[in-house]
C-alpha cells in the first residue's frame, strides 16, 4: 500500500488534501489508453484493439467490441453514453458505450484535397456532446459535427498538434505541440469555440522541452500545463495571462498537471504524485508512482486518479481532505 | 509582341523622359560602377528596415512615432511596400496596391489604417531576405540591355532578365521599362496561379502612387516573378498573339468600352463551358465581325470571375477561386493603360484565356458548386440606409486565417441577395463601400487576400458596365468580413493610438 508522507512546518496541524489508494482491480487485458468518466467510476480503456469499460464501483469489466484498427487515442462525452475514437484511418469512429455498438464514423467527405484522408491522432469530446475536435499531422484541426457526422471547420495552425483538451464548460479548445521548425512541442494555444475555432492567444510553455499535458480546471477558467522540463504553469483561459509558474525542486519531467477545484492548488504527475499550493510549493507527496510507463487518467473533477501498470492491476486513488 | 524599340522610344519620347537622357550616347554613362545593391531611398530603406527590426509588439508605436515626426502617408507605403520586397516577397508586396487604394478611398478619419494592416502583414511572419543579389559584373551594357532582356526572359533566366531590366531602368527610367513586362504579365499566369499580373501591375501601382522610389527593387521582384514562370503547356497564348498581330484586321472601334447585354449574357455562357481555345477563337471572331466591342467581353469576363467566387466550394480560406477576379483585374489595367493597340487585344484574349481555363481547372478539383449569378434575385432589407448595411454585413461568418469551413452558403447567399436589393433602393453606392472598407480595415486577418479580393472585385465593379455593377458588388459578400469577425490586434492597437 503506498504510503503518504506529509510535508508540513514542524508542529503544523491543517486541513488539506491528498489522494488515497481506494481500490484495485485486475484488467482482462492491459490497456494502452485509459480515461475516466466524469461520474469519477466509470474507466474507458482501449486494450489490444478492444475497447473496455470498467466500473469501479461495482468491479464490472465488460468488452464493449473490437476496433478495427489500433486506436491513436479517443475521447468520452460527459454523460457516458458515447466514445469517439481516433483508429487510424481518416475517420473517427463514434461508439455507444452502453452496447458497444458502432453508431457512425465521421465524415471528411468534400474536405479539400489530401485533407479527406490524414489519420486523427488526438480528439476531444466538447460538453456538449456534439462538437469534436481532433488533430491530424500536417497541422490541422478538424472540429466536426457528431450529430451529423460531418467536419464543419478545419484550422490550419502554425504546428502539429500533440494534445488538444475541450473545456467543461465547452467554450475553449486548448492545443499543445511543436512548432514546424522546431522539434520542441512547446507551444500552448488557445481557441473561442465561436462559429468555428477563434484564436485567442499563443504562448510558450516552455522553449526547451516538450509539453506532455494540458487541462483545464473544473471551472474553465485557467489552463493548467506542464512539461517535461519547467514545471507547471497555469493560465487564464480567457486572455493568456500567466497567473502562476511552479517548477518542483530538481526540474522533474511531470506527466500531468490538473486542479481539483480547490483554490489555488494542483495535483503535479512526474514520477512522484505531489499536491502544491501556490503560496506554499509543495505541501504532500507521495513517494514513486512506480513504473514510468504506466498509464494514468484523471477525471474531470480531477478528483479521482487511476493508474494501470505493466502487469495489469488498475489502481484508484480518490482526493480526500484530511485533518 | 515584345514592344519595339521604335515603339518604346516613341512613348518616351512623348514623356520627354527620353529627350532628358540627351539620346542614346547619354546612355553609356549611366552603367553603374557603384555597390552592388539595387539603388533605393535611403530614407525608405531605413524605416522598412526599423519596422522589420522591432518587436511586433512594439512597431506600432514605432511607426505612430514616426507619422508624429512628419512620416508622410506616401512615405509609410513606400517603406511598407520595400519591406514586403525585401524581407517577404510576392503577397507582402502584392498587397501594397490594394492597401494603397483603400487608403485612398476610405473615409479621410480611416486612412491611416489600411497601412497598418499591411504592417500586420509583414509583422506576422518571419522575414527573410527575398530580393536577389545581382553581379553587378554582369550588368549589361545600355545598348544591349533590351535585347538581354527579352532573350533571357524567354529563357527564363532571371539574373540576366534582372540586370538587363535594371539597365534600361536607369536608362530610360522606370516607366518606359515597364512596358516590356507587359506581354510576359499577360501570358504568363497559368504557373502562377494569375500572380504574374498581379506582380507586375500591383507593384507599378504602388510606384506611381510612392513617385517611383525602390522602383529598381520593384522592377527586379517583377521580373522576377515574370521570368521564370514560362507560359507552360498551353498554346493558346501563341495563337493570341498571332491574333494580336491582325489588330488591323478589326473595326477601329474593337475596343471601345460600350457593352451590350445580351452579347454579355451569351459571352458568359461560353466562357462557363471552361474552354480556353473555343472562348479566345470565338471572342476574336465576334470582334473581328464587329459584332462586340472590348467592353462586352470584359463585362462578360468581370461576371465570370465573380461568379467563380461565389461558387467556390468553401467558406474561408484563401478562396482561390478569387485568382480569377485579381489576375483579370491586372490585364485589364494594363489593357486600358497600354499604347500598344495590339498589346491592348492580346490582354483582353489573355484574360479570356485566363478565365476559361482557370475556371476549368477549378470545376475538376471539383472546387465550384452551381450557381448563376446572373439570375440572383435580390432579397427584402431594410429601406433605412445604415440598417440595411447592418442586416447584410452581420450575416457573413467569421473568416478566420487559414481556417475552411464546410460549404453551407445559406448566411452569405442571403447577405449577397439583401446587398442586391440595397444597391437597388440606393442609387448611391458609396455607403457599401465605406463599410465594406471599414470593416476591412479592422478585421483582415494576416492573409492578404482579405485586401486582394475585395479591391480587384470593386475595381472590376466600376470599370464594368452600369447594368451589371450591382451583381458584381453583390457578389463581393463572398469575399468581405462581417461584424461578428474579430478584430486585427495590430489595427486595434493603431486605432487607439492615432485617436
Amino acid at each position: 500500500m503506498d504510503e503518504w508522507n506529509h510535508c508540513l512546518p514542524a508542529g503544523a496541524f491543517r486541513m488539506g488534501f491528498r489522494f488515497e489508494l481506494s481500490d484495485q482491480i485486475t484488467c482482462v487485458a492491459a490497456p494502452t489508453i485509459l480515461r475516466l468518466g466524469a461520474d469519477d467510476r466509470t474507466v474507458i480503456a482501449v486494450a489490444n484493439q478492444k475497447l473496455l469499460r470498467m466500473d469501479l464501483q461495482d468491479r464490472t469489466q465488460v468488452t464493449l467490441c473490437s476496433l478495427p484498427h489500433p486506436a491513436s487515442d479517443f475521447s468520452i462525452n460527459v454523460d457516458h453514453s458515447i466514445v469517439a475514437v481516433a483508429a487510424g484511418a481518416a475517420d473517427v469512429a463514434i461508439y455507444d458505450l452502453k452496447s458497444g455498438d458502432h453508431l457512425q464514423s465521421m465524415s471528411r467527405e468534400g474536405a479539400p484535397g489530401s485533407l479527406s484522408q490524414v489519420p486523427a491522432k488526438q480528439i476531444a469530446v466538447g460538453s456538449d456532446g456534439k462538437m469534436l475536435v481532433a488533430t491530424t499531422s500536417g497541422s490541422r484541426i478538424f472540429v466536426s459535427n457528431m450529430e451529423t457526422g460531418q467536419w464543419e471547420h478545419i484550422m490550419f495552425v502554425k504546428y502539429d498538434g500533440c494534445g488538444v483538451a475541450v473545456s467543461p464548460n465547452g467554450k475553449y479548445v486548448a492545443l499543445f505541440g511543436a512548432p514546424k521548425e522546431s522539434e520542441i512541442s512547446g507551444h500552448v494555444t488557445m481557441f473561442l469555440v465561436r462559429r468555428g475555432l477563434q484564436p485567442l492567444w499563443t504562448r510558450w510553455h516552455d522553449s526547451a522541452k516538450a509539453v506532455t499535458s494540458c487541462r483545464f480546471s473544473p471551472d474553465s477558467k485557467s489552463l493548467i500545463t506542464c512539461g517535461a522540463g519547467d514545471g507547471v504553469r497555469v493560465w487564464e483561459s480567457a486572455g493568456g495571462e500567466l497567473q502562476w509558474h511552479f517548477a518542483p525542486q530538481g526540474k522533474v519531467p511531470l506527466r500531468s498537471a490538473w486542479s481539483f477545484g480547490v483554490k489555488d492548488s494542483f495535483a503535479l504527475l512526474g514520477d512522484d504524485l505531489m499536491i502544491v499550493e501556490k503560496n506554499k510549493g509543495v505541501v504532500a507527496f507521495q513517494v514513486s508512482m512506480e513504473s514510468p510507463d504506466s498509464k494514468f487518467a484523471i477525471s474531470e473533477s480531477g478528483k479521482v486518479m487511476a493508474r494501470i501498470d505493466n502487469k495489469r492491476n488498475l489502481s484508484v486513488w480518490k482526493l480526500n481532505e484530511f485533518e | 509582341m515584345e514592344m519595339k524599340r521604335r515603339e518604346l522610344l516613341h512613348s518616351g519620347l512623348s514623356g520627354g523622359s527620353f529627350l532628358a537622357f540627351g539620346g542614346f550616347s547619354a546612355l553609356n554613362s549611366l552603367v553603374s560602377a557603384s555597390n552592388q545593391r539595387i539603388s533605393s531611398d535611403e530614407e525608405i530603406e531605413r524605416l522598412a528596415g526599423k519596422i522589420m527590426e522591432t518587436e511586433p509588439e512594439s512597431v506600432v508605436d514605432l511607426v505612430v512615432n514616426e507619422l508624429n515626426s512628419g512620416l508622410s502617408r506616401q512615405d509609410f507605403l513606400a517603406a511598407c511596400l520595400n519591406a514586403g520586397l525585401r524581407f517577404h516577397g510576392h503577397h507582402s508586396a502584392y498587397v501594397a496596391h490594394p492597401v494603397r487604394v483603400v487608403s485612398d478611398t476610405i473615409s479621410r478619419h480611416a486612412s491611416l489604417l489600411p497601412l497598418f494592416y499591411h504592417l500586420s502583414v509583414l509583422r506576422f511572419r518571419a522575414a527573410r531576405a527575398s530580393l536577389r543579389w545581382l553581379d553587378k559584373t554582369k550588368i549589361p551594357h545600355p545598348d544591349k540591355a533590351i535585347q538581354q532582356f527579352h532573350s533571357a526572359m524567354k529563357s527564363g533566366e532571371k539574373d540576366d532578365a534582372g540586370l538587363a531590366m535594371v539597365t534600361m531602368c536607369r536608362a530610360m527610367g522606370p516607366q518606359q521599362a515597364y512596358p516590356h513586362l507587359f506581354t510576359y504579365a499577360a501570358e504568363r499566369n497559368h504557373n502562377s496561379g494569375g500572380h504574374t499580373a498581379v506582380s507586375v501591375v500591383n507593384t507599378l501601382r504602388t510606384l506611381q502612387a510612392t513617385d517611383w522610389r525602390c522602383a529598381e527593387s520593384a522592377l527586379q521582384f517583377a521580373v522576377t516573378d515574370a521570368a521564370w514562370q514560362l507560359p507552360g503547356g498551353s498554346q493558346v497564348h501563341a495563337e493570341n498573339r498571332v491574333r494580336a498581330e491582325r489588330i488591323d484586321s478589326l473595326p477601329k472601334s474593337w475596343a471601345n468600352t460600350a457593352s451590350d447585354e445580351g452579347g454579355t449574357r451569351e459571352l458568359v455562357s461560353l466562357y462557363r463551358k471552361g474552354n480556353p481555345v473555343i472562348a479566345c477563337k470565338e471572342t476574336f471572331s465576334l470582334l473581328q465581325q464587329g459584332k462586340m466591342r472590348a467592353g462586352t467581353v470584359w463585362d462578360a469576363v468581370f461576371l465570370t470571375t465573380a461568379e467563380m467566387v461565389v461558387r467556390y466550394q468553401f467558406v474561408g480560406g484563401k478562396r482561390l477561386a478569387g485568382h480569377s477576379v485579381t489576375c483579370v483585374n491586372a490585364l485589364h489595367y494594363l489593357f486600358r493603360t497600354t499604347p500598344v493597340e495590339s498589346t491592348r487585344l492580346y490582354c483582353l484574349l489573355e484574360a479570356v484565356e485566363w478565365t476559361t481555363s482557370f475556371l476549368a481547372r477549378e470545376r475538376a478539383r471539383p472546387a465550384l458548386r452551381e450557381f448563376d449569378l446572373l439570375s440572383l434575385e435580390s432579397n427584402e432589407v431594410s429601406k433605412d440606409k445604415s440598417e440595411g448595411l447592418e442586416e447584410i454585413f452581420s450575416l457573413l461568418p467569421p473568416r478566420r486565417f487559414a481556417a475552411l469551413h464546410r460549404p453551407g452558403f445559406d448566411d452569405v447567399d442571403l447577405a449577397m441577395k439583401k446587398s442586391l436589393a440595397w444597391l437597388g433602393q440606393h442609387s448611391d453606392d458609396r455607403a457599401f463601400l465605406q463599410r465594406a472598407m471599414w470593416l476591412m480595415c479592422i478585421k483582415s486577418t494576416p492573409e492578404v487576400h482579405d485586401f486582394k479580393y475585395p479591391m480587384a472585385l470593386f475595381e472590376n465593379c466600376r470599370y464594368a458596365s452600369a447594368v451589371w455593377r450591382p451583381l458584381l458588388l453583390a457578389s463581393s459578400v463572398h469575399v468581405l468580413h462581417g461584424t461578428d469577425m474579430e478584430e486585427s490586434a495590430i489595427v486595434s492597437q493603431a486605432k487607439e493610438r492615432l485617436g
